[in-house]
């Protein structure tokens, strides 16, 4: 090899490595841009913290009013139902002397009808006696008229106690009558008041139980306001952390350019070596390039990023560099700008539109090249009974962007045609789509059939308004893991294929 | 006050006894009628039984007239599948190529077993309970009809084609649409429907910006609701916070709104102007008991229920079928006892 050869293969070299230190300067800023975005939603969830709590254990501090509320009614209710108990004991004691009373009424009046009987007999025979007496007294003529006058205040006597007799005897039996009324009263007030006891010691214990729930509710605030703390404290180191690396991107992106500059001299040597002149424009070009697709991916121009990629090929930028520092970094950058806000479907179908275009250009090349990346194969497809194309397709195609071989089994897919696919395919991932719900659950049925088929280790990721809606829904059709958009399923996918360190648990 | 009146009341902003609660369940009847989806989905004597039925147990605010609003395609021609466990799916796409929208004929709506038996379920509900209960029909919107008769991907393409490059074929599409709905909707309202939900499942800014909304949805809607001669009921079936200001110059009486929408901030930009709807996440009502759903409509009441013009549901399209008896009635019971305006 000629020495012109050797420096002419070292300038290209060199020219390459000079654009990945561009594209890696770029990657810096936006490193830097997204750390000021991430340190201000870190203060906001400080403030979201002390707005709430004040740092007061606010939460707790509720509780245990509520609580201390909850204690000093129930000594009141413990209190009153002591003087209930005590009541009803009273109740019981007067029950007893009353029916006591009542038995001593009865007995009297046994007796004083025993001798009013006995008063009556002798009024009986007092009235005779008066009688005869009278006749007597009668029959003697002036000589009986005391006698008579005698016999006939003996018949007033008997008159007189026969009466009061029978009084004495009416008092008395209104006076049982009235005793025993009573005592059914007594009786009756003393049950209701059993019963009241009752109810209220059934409610002692629901209210006892409701004291021990409030203090649990009082320890279990203490932990969430720990909790809480806990996380306000990992959120300030955090945010350290955060300002840390930004420092360090700053530091790194120094040292990047220094390594431009250097570079830039040792190509400056070379063509001075190669005795041509020295042109930037390729250097800047890629920087500039970076910045015009994502002005046009930014304003859905599809023909205009179009044209940039091969304007960019033409002048011989290679495709896997335009893929990996151009393509996939504007859609990081779209991503990461989509976080904080709503991003309608017809944008996101534009920018999948834009993405497949351009792919249609590249994979060619990197097939050519090969230098397409082979994440593994993917079979995609909509659930069985749903007909919603437009969310798959775009997941379809953000997959392939990453270097996925996927798999389109399009609209209302059989569980059977999934496990075909897979086994043909050999792959180890399948996408399911789903827009309505019991299409969504169909996923079920999927995961069992690849059980029956001992393809157990074959991981199903889902996605689709239900599951946004519920993630809890992931689990339920045992799924192993969602994603909302095309970006989380790229990252996901890496994942559940164990194409990352980091293994995130979903469910 | 009867239901009727106090719905009517609390939409227009009157003050009424407590906050409304329309439970959107449109499948659960079939439950209380011990028979299968697929059998009370096709039957306008079930669908009318079922809502009857519900109402006895619950004594909500309003009736429903349908079982689903995909029937709506059935008529253009695109015949459906049934579930047992929920609504029915299209099988088959109408427009298959751009071209086929020009020859495509507006069908009579209620040229279908479906929209027949919807009528005759519609019919049945107003002689029954109209004069106390209102009966609700629904339909899907003129703006979201297309992406049924075509797929929404061939729409999406289609509208964002003619948005950036001039019309051709859409407006001719959302024209016939347009003719579409408001002829169903007067069928409806011909047979006693006291209210049309419009369903526009593609117009919310979950799919579009609110831009393509302003520019092609808002006209639309204002048109359509021009000729219905019954309040209208507006669900942009998603996102809808940040097209609220829009749907309330619609003609609207009222706005359905997403799971995700801040009640409280739509509250605010709706007062006065038009009443709210919603907003209880429908599939997470799967997971819900009674203490959830309690404390969900007391959050609601709690956020909304601030100067009228609040009704408590969930959002769209329907409650699922397996959502538990127990947390739709829990929802009802609930807002009748904490259901106050302030």
């Amino acid at each position: 090899m000629s020495t012109i050869t050797f420096l002419e293969k070292q300038k290209k070299k060199l020219e390459n490595q000079l654009r990945v230190l561009w594209s890696q300067i770029n990657y810096c800023e936006d490193i830097e841009t997204s750390s000021l975005a991430l340190s201000d939603y870190l203060f906001n969830m400080k403030k979201i913290y002390m707005d709430y709590t004040r740092n007061e254990n606010y939460i707790t501090l509720m509780a245990e009013r509520t609580k201390q509320k909850i204690d000093l009614q129930l000594s009141l209710f413990l209190d009153g139902l002591d003087k209930m108990i005590q009541l009803r004991e009273n109740y019981s004691e007067i029950n007893v002397k009353i029916m006591e009373l009542n038995k001593d009424n009865i007995e009297v009046d046994k007796h004083l009808r025993q001798t009013f009987a006995l008063l009556q007999s002798v009024s009986s025979q007092t009235k005779v006696l008066a009688i005869n007496a009278n006749i007597e007294a009668h029959r003697l003529g002036a000589q009986g008229a005391v006698f008579k006058i005698i016999a006939s205040e003996v018949r007033k006597l008997s008159d007189i106690t026969n009466e009061s007799s029978s009084n004495i005897t009416n008092t008395t039996s209104k006076l049982t009558s009235q005793t025993s009324e009573m005592t059914q009263i007594l009786n009756e007030n003393s049950n209701t008041l059993i019963n009241v006891v009752e109810e209220l010691e059934q409610g002692k214990d629901s209210f006892v139980s409701m004291y021990q729930d409030s203090e649990n509710i009082v320890n279990e605030s203490m932990v969430l306001d720990d909790k809480l703390l806990a996380i306000y404290e990992l959120i300030e180191k955090v945010n350290v952390m955060v300002e840390y690396n930004r420092a360090s991107y700053t530091n790194v992106k120094k040292i990047l350019r220094e390594q431009v500059d250097l570079t830039k001299e040792m190509l400056h040597d070379f063509n001075q070596e190669l005795g041509v002149p020295t042109n930037g424009f390729s250097l800047i070009d890629s920087t500039d390039l970076y910045k015009s697709f994502y002005k046009s991916f930014k304003e859905e121009n599809v023909e205009q990023c179009i044209s940039l990629i091969q304007h960019a090929l033409e002048k011989g930028e290679e495709a896997s560099f335009i893929t990996t520092h151009i393509l996939e970094r504007t859609v990081e950058t779209v991503g990461k700008e989509q976080i904080d806000r709503l991003v309608p479907l017809s944008e996101i179908y534009v920018n999948g539109r834009i993405i497949e275009a351009c792919m249609d250009i590249l994979l060619p090349l990197l097939e050519k090249d090969h230098k397409k990346e082979n994440l593994g194969k993917v079979i995609i497809g909509n659930a069985y009974g749903d007909y919603h194309a437009l969310g798959r397709q775009i997941i379809s195609t953000f997959l392939r962007m990453a270097g996925f071989d996927v798999t389109d089994l399009g609209l209302s897919v059989s569980n059977e045609a999934f496990v075909e696919a897979v086994k043909e395919q050999r792959s180890n991932l399948i996408c399911v789509s789903a827009l309505i719900l019991h299409t969504a659950e169909e996923v079920v049925q999927l995961r069992d059939l690849l059980d029956k088929n001992g393809l157990q280790h074959v991981k199903i990721l889902v996605g689709g308004a239900p599951f946004n809606f519920e993630p809890r829904l992931v689990q339920k059709v045992k799924a192993d893991a969602m994603a909302a958009n095309g970006i989380e399923a790229i990252k996901v996918a890496k994942e559940l294929l164990g194409l990352m360190h980091r293994k995130v648990e979903y469910k | 006050m009867n239901s009727k009146e106090r719905l009517v009341g609390a939409v227009t902003f009157q003050p009424v006894d407590r906050v409304p609660v329309i439970p959107v369940a449109l499948s659960q009847g079939s439950k209380l009628l011990n028979m299968d989806l697929p059998t009370y989905q096709k039957n306008g004597v079930h669908i009318a039984n079922g809502q009857l039925k519900l109402l006895e147990q619950l004594e909500h605010d309003a009736v429903f007239g349908v079982p689903h609003v995909v029937e709506d395609l059935v008529p253009w021609g695109s015949p459906l599948t049934y579930y047992k466990n929920g609504s029915p799916t299209l099988s088959k796409t109408v427009i298959r190529k751009f071209e086929d929208i020009v020859d495509l004929k507006v069908p009579d709506p209620s040229d279908s077993l479906e929209t027949k038996e919807s009528l005759k379920a519609i019919n049945i509900l107003a002689k029954e309970v109209g004069h106390h209960t209102a009966v609700i029909g629904a339909l899907i919107a003129p703006f979201s009809l297309p992406s049924m008769l075509m797929g929404t991907g061939p729409f999406m393409r289609l509208l964002l084609e003619e948005d950036k490059s001039g019309d051709k074929y859409l407006k001719m599409l959302l024209d016939k649409c347009r003719r579409y709905v408001v002829s169903w909707a007067k069928q409806m309202v011909e047979q006693g429907a006291d209210i049309i939900v419009m369903a526009d499942g593609i117009a919310s800014e979950t799919v579009i910006s609110r831009r393509l909304f302003q520019k092609y949805v808002h006209p639309l809607v204002i048109e359509t609701i021009k000729e219905i001669p019954v309040p209208v009921v507006y669900e942009a079936v998603g996102s809808t916070q940040g097209i609220l200001d829009l749907i309330a110059t619609t003609g609207a009486v009222v706005a359905i709104i997403d799971y995700k929408d801040n009640l409280e901030e739509c509250k605010k930009i709706a007062q006065g102007k038009i009443a709210i709807m919603g907003n209880f996440n429908n599939i997470e009502m799967l997971y819900w008991n009674s203490i959830r759903t309690q404390l969900e409509v007391k959050k609601a009441i709690n956020k909304a229920a601030d100067g009228y013009g609040y009704v408590l549901s969930s959002q769209g399209p329907e409650i699922p079928y397996d959502v538990p008896f127990e947390v739709i009635e829990t929802m009802v019971r609930a807002t009748k006892e904490f259901g106050k305006y302030k």
